[in-house]
């Protein structure tokens, strides 16, 4: 156990910001490389299914408020992407840096900064859809929208406990990332996006013990009705304080055997 | 100054994700120790040794010998199971051709990224890219992707980038294995001025004539443990002499 080393890996990463700005950005880009329309793909490919999305299930659930479903599907499925994408790539945040690992005696924290900043990348362009789509519907904002921006800055904080927790897991264990990926599928159906919590209240007394509902919550419920969600905010985080602990607690005891894991 | 003391260096590689099932302890006593359940390469055995500044250290050994592994220790990749490593001077290293790299990205922007995690400011990355460039004999190649270049150029601007800000202490493992005799005479020759100036090099290599060009002095290793030390003519004399033994 070595938890102050542990901490000065965090803190020492952090401040390597211009390693993994350069090196997050260009992964990013180089996804995109060599194609025509480039990082624009980001947003197409999220518009083209917000679009399919809207078509499909406002008219087959037959909505009462059409124009509030609309919204209410937009930003949940924001916010989906975004924690499915944490989630998915977090068991790969150290074993997709071995190369780095195995030959720079950087701080590990900053592999976990560098996919961080991937997510934010995402978050920012998927978001003018967003933006888009709302002012599109007309949809009315409150003020108390502005409760989404503490959400998504504590949902990065929670971004990096998962990555940091899964990463090591990911790491030593390789069947996480697998397992990861099976788990997330159904998520997808088991999480308030498509339907409405208030559409299916027995099925919500189970599912509300889902993180990812209240992980959404807390960003979709200022946009969409103007509120504070206190319930998903405490939920989260308890969430936060178990992940990131056990994420430390981890580091603390294995940081310096993962370089041997690869 | 330059000077690298490492006292009584052990290292036990653990042996993880299925590769400790399939190896059977007992067969193999000298080079695997089990503690518990789990298994571990002894990787290094009680290394001790003392390199002063201006000193071409070349590392010995046959395949799986602990060459990178103490490289590695050196450069504060691998935490020594027990034993410490004391030293002082700015360090540089380049460990594999493959390693430490975006593939995607092109040659000037892997200056980048490196010059970054060496801390360069942004002066100092504009004022050695050209002679990285330069010295790297990659010409307009520079702008292309690094997964295109040959295991020579990949070499070259690794080796150009690892020595251009004059580190005190340089680490090189099985380098040469890919630049030609043109550049290896440049690598050797700035390996050298290195070494003028009061630095340390440490080069890992199979390729005698390359170890016996650059390095005075050498160390030894077999199966993890320190057989020699001393004038690179001696270590090798040793270590002939003992293979010769033990091959017959």
């Amino acid at each position: 156990m070595q938890p102050k080393a542990a901490f000065n890996d965090i803190v020492q990463g952090a401040l390597l910001w211009r390693v993994w700005l350069s090196l997050s950005w260009q992964e990013f880009v180089s996804t995109y490389r060599r194609s025509l329309i480039g990082v624009f793909w980001v947003m197409l490919s999220f518009a083209a299914f917000v679009f399919i999305k809207l078509t499909i299930f406002s008219s087959l659930l037959g909505a009462d408020d059409v124009r509030y479903y609309d919204a209410y599907l937009v930003i949940g499925f924001f916010m989906w992407v975004f924690s499915q994408q944490v989630i998915m790539t977090a068991p790969d945040t150290f074993v997709s840096a071995s190369g780095w690992i195995r030959s720079e005696a950087l701080p590990l924290s900053t592999y976990i900064y560098k996919m961080v900043m991937r997510e934010i990348y995402n978050l920012l362009f998927t978001f003018v859809v967003v933006i888009v789509a709302l002012v599109y519907l007309q949809y009315p904002v409150d003020i108390k929208a502005l409760y989404a921006v503490p959400a998504i800055l504590f949902l990065l904080l929670n971004a990096f406990a998962v990555k940091l927790m899964l990463g090591i897991i990911g790491a030593r264990v390789r069947d996480i990332s697998h397992l990861v990926k099976a788990v997330m599928l159904p998520m997808m159906f088991l999480t308030p996006i498509f339907w409405m919590p208030s559409q299916m209240p027995n099925l919500m007394k189970v599912l509300w013990w889902n993180p990812l509902f209240h992980a959404i919550e807390i960003f979709r419920a200022p946009i969409l009705d103007g509120t504070f969600p206190t319930e998903s905010w405490i939920f989260m985080g308890v969430v936060f304080a178990i992940v990131s602990v056990s994420g430390f607690l981890l580091f603390s005891r294995l940081r310096q055997r993962i370089v041997f894991w690869f | 100054m330059a000077q690298i003391d490492a006292f009584n260096l052990s290292l036990h590689y653990p042996l993880t994700g299925g590769a400790d099932r399939n190896i059977n302890a007992d067969r193999e006593p000298d080079s695997i120790v089990t503690v518990g359940r789990k298994k571990y390469i002894l990787a290094l055995r009680d290394v001790t040794f003392s390199i002063q500044k201006g000193q071409n250290i070349g590392l010995v050994g046959r395949n799986g010998s602990g060459k990178s592994t103490l490289l590695r220790v050196l450069g504060g990749i691998y935490t020594p199971t027990s034993g410490q490593v004391v030293s002082t001077g700015k360090i540089s290293s380049l460990y594999g051709m493959n390693l430490g790299i975006q593939p995607d990205a092109t040659g000037r922007e892997n200056i980048v990224f490196r010059g970054i995690i060496k801390g360069w400011s942004r002066e100092e990355l504009k004022e050695r890219i050209p002679e990285i460039i330069a010295f790297s004999e990659l010409g307009d190649f520079i702008d292309l992707p690094l997964r295109t270049y040959s295991d020579g150029m990949r070499m070259r601007l690794l080796f150009a980038i690892a020595t251009c800000f004059a580190p005190e202490i340089l680490l090189l493992d099985e380098w040469i294995g890919a630049g030609d005799a043109n550049f290896q005479k440049k690598a050797g020759q700035r390996m050298n001025d290195l070494v003028d100036e009061a630095g340390i090099t440490v080069v890992a290599s199979h390729n005698r004539n390359l170890i016996q060009n650059v390095c005075e002095q050498g160390i030894w290793l077999d199966r993890g443990v320190m057989r020699a030390h001393g004038p690179i003519a001696d270590v090798y004399k040793e270590m002939d002499a003992h293979f010769a033994k033990v091959d017959a």
